[in-house]
């Protein structure tokens, strides 16, 4: 506390209606026991006709100067009471607490602090479950700000902070869509301010209940496709040519489908090779109309095999405003595939998409790569169901990763050549890694797609030959910085080998983690 | 006058080749030396047999109550302000009512901000229990150490950017390490032949002495990974590697793969360096002018431009001293990529070798010299003892 130069007053926004006095007293008393004085609760009362939840409400109310409420004489639904809420807070900054769940007790401490260090507008913490007999369940780590896996999947979640001042500007929450009111505030926050904030760190333990959506997707009707009308409300104000559309298998996941009629900008296929390479040159034939450039850069006989190399030349001899890079055993089936993949391209800020590459079983063989300094780079997910959700929706949504691999990456020509295209010292491996992490520099994020479906034929073998330890040197050499800085998409709370989303026995304890991988 | 030198180490380890050398001189002077560290004493032997007393830890409170009732004129330099000699000198100021210096060598707040992989700042929001735990006796506290820089009667740096942690803006003295240049000279023979090493006559040799750990472990990749990827083009350029290496935080696999094929003398004592050192055709210090490298000055870098020979360093510190091309070769990045071009323009470059490595012997003999710098640290200190008698007579 004494080191923070800055101690804001942070707005608690508590809607309550009809809730067990029990579990509200619980959600007071994790503010009231919150080492960081300096915040304000306001309770409103959406028209409970329990007078034990009025009751308990005054009580709060008697008890501690820093609580008021305003009790509503009828029901309005969550966002009117939260706005109504709104309006009594004086704090800089405003933090949503459901009227059941908990905050932990160095929550607000770690709000504050992160905002005197990042000086953040909105910020998200990670979060869990705790059950009706108060078990803690279900820890959900989540990624920095993400804004494509955003569009398809409700991660930020809770705790969710912003700036009081930012909140007023964009006229509070929604009552469209009660619900999900939070989320779409969210949205329509990030179309104001690019400082969002994620704090590592379980701040928040969300109820799970009968009848609360934190016991299972289905426990609230009709959410996803009130999640999908916030999404497309959201890309129609950014203009975006995109529609999300309720996953076919997954529930509050939603997928990015390209407007119907647009034409398709001209994509040239480059496909690095040791000879025919007849699986990906066959995506000429299996591509709908029209027929993308398709350059296949052979090594020819005597040339040792140097795919960034190789790459390159093809780059150069394309034509097309987009750039396809295949891997020669790569294999495209879906005929708009180059549409599907071009649907995430064209959200802002994105500047390379690769879809999850599966192996010819329909497991997962990557989706997208994770970056580590013990670990360089790991194939997300790998073995996985290519059907499944993956965690919280990491298989069935697009989402931010750090880098994709050259199987199969789209991007446009003017970026390729912005940062100076595949960066040739690396002999076999790593340069499409490094390329994806130069777009991060410019401030290009790269996304991994649920689609096309895309197959790697690439053997064990292959892969064997293929491994080159100075490639991989030349990796960790180039980036050691960010490697150690660990991976803004694969939270420091998981085990690194083998990115699949196993928690670390230290949780989300970075200090912990360093001083074990440094003992490693 | 008695100085009291408390080290932070075992007596064996690089930095005491500093404090042995001052030691040397102020000894010859005529002034009392004794230099306390870690462990067995009998350690300093790898860098030579001193004409001082040197002390461990475990007998420096018997020590101090001896003087107490013997005083004499004493001057405490705490050599860092890591923990175990902020105790030590705490104690040790405390008991002979002297004055202390606080010697600096390295960014000691990047150091435990760089083992922890957390701002420094970060650090310091920790609860006291915690900070104990992580901090240990190697590694400044930092709840305790500005109250050390507070008290200190002096402060001296190896590198004018050090100055920077001298908060209290005490007296202070650039106190840059010398070489001995006779012991360190162009024409010295080699220890061993390149032969037995398993080089080729024609190999172009690097030497890198000293060991590799978590705060240097990512610039020895570099250097290590270079070498490698000049060899993956042809070129016959070879690593000498003398010391420990002890990976941490990276892929050991990977390091240990760059490590291979790598001839590895391990540990050398320190007087046997210079017959090593006589095998290389050219010498890197790896590194990036960052906050690390911005605030040291390896000892190992006076010696390489003893040796005559051209020399790789980072642009910084000493590599602000030197003209980049025609006194040796300045690295703006330290990757693996700008090492392995530096090599490279001096395989290419007719004459630029034998150019740099007589102007890398010139600037040696004209700026680092031990008795030099020993004079001044002695004069500083009569002077900070001088002042301090004054305090106490008022």
């Amino acid at each position: 506390m004494e080191f923070l130069a800055e101690r804001p007053v942070i707005s608690l926004v508590m809607p309550t209606y009809e809730t067990d006095p029990a579990y509200l007293r619980e959600a007071i008393g994790s503010v009231r026991s919150q080492t960081y004085p300096h915040w304000e609760l306001r309770i409103v009362d959406d028209g409970s006709t329990s007078s034990r939840t009025r009751k308990a409400i005054r009580r709060a109310v008697s008890r501690d100067s820093r609580i008021a409420a305003r009790l509503l004489e009828e029901n309005r639904g969550i966002s009117a009471a939260t706005n109504a809420g709104l309006e009594l807070c004086n704090g800089e900054l405003v933090a949503f607490l459901d009227h059941d769940d908990l905050l932990t007790q160095d929550a607000l401490l770690a709000v504050a602090r992160a905002y005197e260090e990042h000086g953040f507008d909105v910020a998200y913490s990670d979060q869990d479950k705790v059950t009706a007999r108060g078990e803690i369940t279900d820890p959900f780590l989540k990624p920095d700000w993400s804004p494509v896996y955003a569009l398809g999947a409700m991660y930020p979640g809770h705790l969710l902070v912003a700036r009081r001042e930012l909140v007023q500007e964009v006229d509070g929450l929604d009552g469209a869509f009660d619900s999900i009111q939070d989320f779409e505030l969210l949205l329509r926050l990030s179309e104001r301010t690019e400082r969002i904030h994620h704090i590592p760190e379980t701040l928040y333990h969300w109820r799970a209940i009968p009848g609360s959506i934190a016991l299972g997707a289905e426990e609230k009707p009709g959410v996803t496709e009130l999640q999908a009308r916030a999404v497309n409300a959201h890309l129609r104000r950014h203009g975006i040519a995109a529609e999300a559309a309720p996953h076919p298998s997954h529930p509050h996941r939603l997928r990015l489908l390209p407007l119907a009629g647009r034409e398709r900008p001209r994509v040239s296929v480059v496909i690095p090779a040791r000879g025919e390479a007849e699986r990906a040159v066959a995506v000429r034939e299996r591509t709908a109309a029209p027929e993308p450039e398709v350059i296949l850069v052979d090594a020819g006989p005597d040339e040792s095999f140097n795919p960034a190399k190789l790459a390159n030349a093809g780059a150069r001899r394309a034509s097309g405003e987009f750039l396809a890079f295949l891997g020669e055993d790569t294999e495209v089936t879906d005929r708009d595939w180059l549409e599907q993949l071009l649907v995430h391209l064209v959200l802002p800020g994105v500047g390379a998409v690769g879809p999850v590459l599966t192996d010819p079983g329909g497991r997962v063989a990557a989706a997208g790569m994770a970056i580590g300094l013990y670990d360089p780079a790991v194939p997300v997910m790998r073995g996985f169901p290519a059907d499944a959700d993956g965690y919280y929706g990491s298989l069935a949504c697009a989402r931010e990763v750090s880098a994709v691999g050259m199987d199969c990456l789209l991007m446009r020509r003017s970026d390729f050549e912005s940062v100076g295209g595949f960066e040739e010292a690396y002999s076999r491996q790593f340069a499409d890694l490094d390329l994806c992490l130069r777009l991060g520099e410019q401030g290009l994020a790269t996304v991994c797609a649920p689609g096309p479906r895309t197959v790697s034929h690439t053997t064990d073998a292959r892969r064997r030959e293929d491994f080159d330890v100075l490639d991989r040197a030349l990796f960790v050499d180039r980036w050691w910085e960010r490697l150690e800085a660990g991976d803004p998409y694969y939270h420091r709370g998981f085990l690194g080998e083998a990115a699949d989303y196993t928690p670390s026995p230290f949780g989300g304890d970075r200090l912990e983690l360093a001083m074990r991988e440094a003992a490693r | 006058m008695r100085v009291l030198i408390l080290h932070f180490g075992k007596l064996n380890v690089n930095s005491v080749i500093q404090a042995f050398h001052l030691g040397e001189e102020m000894t010859a002077e005529g002034i009392e030396v004794v230099l306390c560290g870690k462990g067995d004493t009998g350690r300093i032997a790898a860098i030579g047999e001193p004409g001082f007393e040197t002390i461990g830890y475990g007998g420096l409170d018997r020590r101090l109550r001896r003087w107490s009732r013997d005083p004499r004129e004493t001057i405490i330099c705490a050599w860092t302000p890591r923990e175990l000699v902020r105790r030590a000198t705490e104690r040790a100021a405390a008991a002979l009512d002297a004055p202390y210096v606080v010697h600096l060598e390295d960014n000691e707040e990047h150091l435990l901000s760089a083992a922890l992989r957390r701002p420094y700042e970060e650090l310091g929001r920790l609860p006291a229990k915690r900070l104990d735990r992580l901090c240990g006796e190697d590694f400044i506290h930092p709840l305790h150490y500005p109250r050390l820089m507070e008290g200190a009667a002096g402060v001296t740096v190896i590198t004018e950017g050090l100055n920077r942690f001298n908060f209290a803006r005490r007296p202070y003295l650039l106190a840059p390490p010398g070489v001995d240049h006779e012991r360190f000279r162009p024409d010295l023979p080699p220890a061993v032949s390149r032969q037995e090493l398993g080089l080729r006559p024609d190999d172009f040799v690097i030497v890198y002495h000293g060991i590799g750990h978590w705060a240097n472990l990512r610039e020895l990749f570099s250097l290590y990974l270079a070498v490698r990827l000049l060899q993956r083009r042809g070129r016959r350029v070879q690593l000498v590697r003398l010391g420990s290496t002890k990976p941490g935080g990276v892929d050991p696999r990977t390091l240990q793969a760059l490590r291979d094929g790598i001839p590895d003398v391990g540990d050398v004592p320190w007087r046997e360096i210079p017959g090593y050192l006589a095998l290389a055709d050219a010498y890197v210090q790896p590194g990036a002018p960052n906050d690390f490298n911005r605030y040291r000055l390896p000892s190992k870098l006076p010696e390489f431009l003893a040796m005559g020979r051209p020399v790789i360093l980072p642009a910084c510190n000493l590599g602000d001293e030197l003209a980049d091309g025609e006194q040796a070769l300045l690295l703006r990045e330290g990757t693996a990529l700008e090492i392995a071009a530096r090599i490279e323009r001096l395989l290419d470059e007719p004459g630029l070798a034998e150019r740099l490595g007589r102007a890398a012997r010139r600037f040696a003999l004209e700026h680092l010299s031990w008795p030099e710098n020993a004079a001044r640290l002695a004069g500083f200190y009569r002077d900070l003892l001088a002042s301090h008698g004054l305090r106490v007579a008022a």
